[in-house]
């Protein structure tokens, strides 16, 4: 399916759910879901249960603003952006578990903070996907969104409106990261951990 | 053991999540559906007590009807009083009639003495 019919075919969802039709609404949510889920599991590092607290309050959010959605570009990016925007919000209101994270992505490359490092764990060598995925936990939180959003198939405007940024910022915080992962990949190969 | 780089995109959410957002949507339906059926209703409502209101206007109040509802006239007037002294006439003519009657019938008997005093 087209990325534009698949917009025309969520904007019908919505409006049928906007109606009172609650199997589109079931259609819309397992047509995203996963994507969710996974976007939040490798952005929110090491912490199950923060994960799914942010998955289910992203929904009832949506559920919540759904009747007020204006078909404002993709409904995947406005979907994400709560996500996110909730999850921010949260690193906020817990200000001593956030201070270990780099939330400022202009800096130079930053492993992320000890949240995300168990020095004494050992890291699991082989598969390649594995180990760029290891190298992605350990990217600062905002170039860890910009990358994780990509892999969404989100664009880099979409990804600088979610992010409240402009489209060179991101650009930018896209380079840094795939710059720190080429390095966290190799450190990461021979058995270090770069701090 | 599932390659975790796939898990960047997509990831399978737990069972107990989805049945808690699905009861809330269906919850949030049930609500629209209820609002929506309450909206029709009072819209229902209004529109058949405005056409109510416009039909009783029309036809319970004289002054909002364009015709005048008829009204007896001097002449049907005067009808109507002789109707109401006509009782009193036939009643006379009645009498009048008796009287006559009477008088015959006494004339009658009359005759018929003097008939049998001839006799």
């Amino acid at each position: 399916m087209e990325k534009s019919e698949v917009e025309a075919d969520d904007g019908a969802l919505i409006a049928a759910f906007v109606r009172g039709d609650e199997r589109a609404f079931e259609q819309l949510y397992g047509r995203y879901k996963r994507q969710l889920y996974g976007f939040l599991n490798n952005l929110i590092v090491d912490n199950p249960a923060e994960v799914d607290e942010v998955f289910e309050e992203t929904w009832l959010r949506v559920l919540e603003k759904l009747p007020r959605y204006r078909d404002e570009g993709r409904f995947s990016a406005w979907l994400f952006r709560i996500g996110r925007n909730i999850f921010i919000d949260r690193i906020r209101k817990n200000r001593n578990a956030a201070a270990a994270m780099e939330l400022d992505a202009e800096e130079a490359p930053q492993v992320a903070g000890p949240m995300s490092m168990e020095p004494d764990q050992e890291l699991e060598l082989g598969e390649v996907g594995d180990v760029i995925a290891q190298a992605v936990e350990r990217l600062p939180v905002e170039q860890r969104e910009v990358f994780l959003l990509r892999q969404q198939d989100l664009a880099f405007k979409e990804i600088a409106e979610i992010q409240g940024c402009s489209i060179n910022t991101v650009l930018g915080r896209m380079q840094y990261a795939m710059k720190s992962l080429r390095r966290l990949i190799l450190e990461i190969d021979r058995g270090g951990i770069v701090t | 053991m599932k390659n975790r780089f796939e898990n960047l995109r997509v990831h399978d959410v737990p069972e107990a999540l989805d049945r808690r957002i699905m009861a809330a949507a269906a919850h949030k339906a049930k609500a629209v559906r209820f609002r929506r059926s309450l909206t029709h209703c009072v819209f229902t409502a209004a529109a058949s007590a405005a056409a109510l209101l416009i039909a009783g206007t029309v036809f319970l109040f004289p002054e909002a009807y364009h015709g005048e509802l008829a009204r007896p006239t001097k002449s049907v007037d005067s009808e109507l009083l002789a109707l109401a002294d006509w009782s009193t006439l036939e009643q006379e003519s009645y009498n009048l009639s008796f009287e006559l009657y009477s008088g015959r019938q006494a004339l009658a008997e009359l005759s018929s003495v003097r008939m049998q005093e001839e006799y």
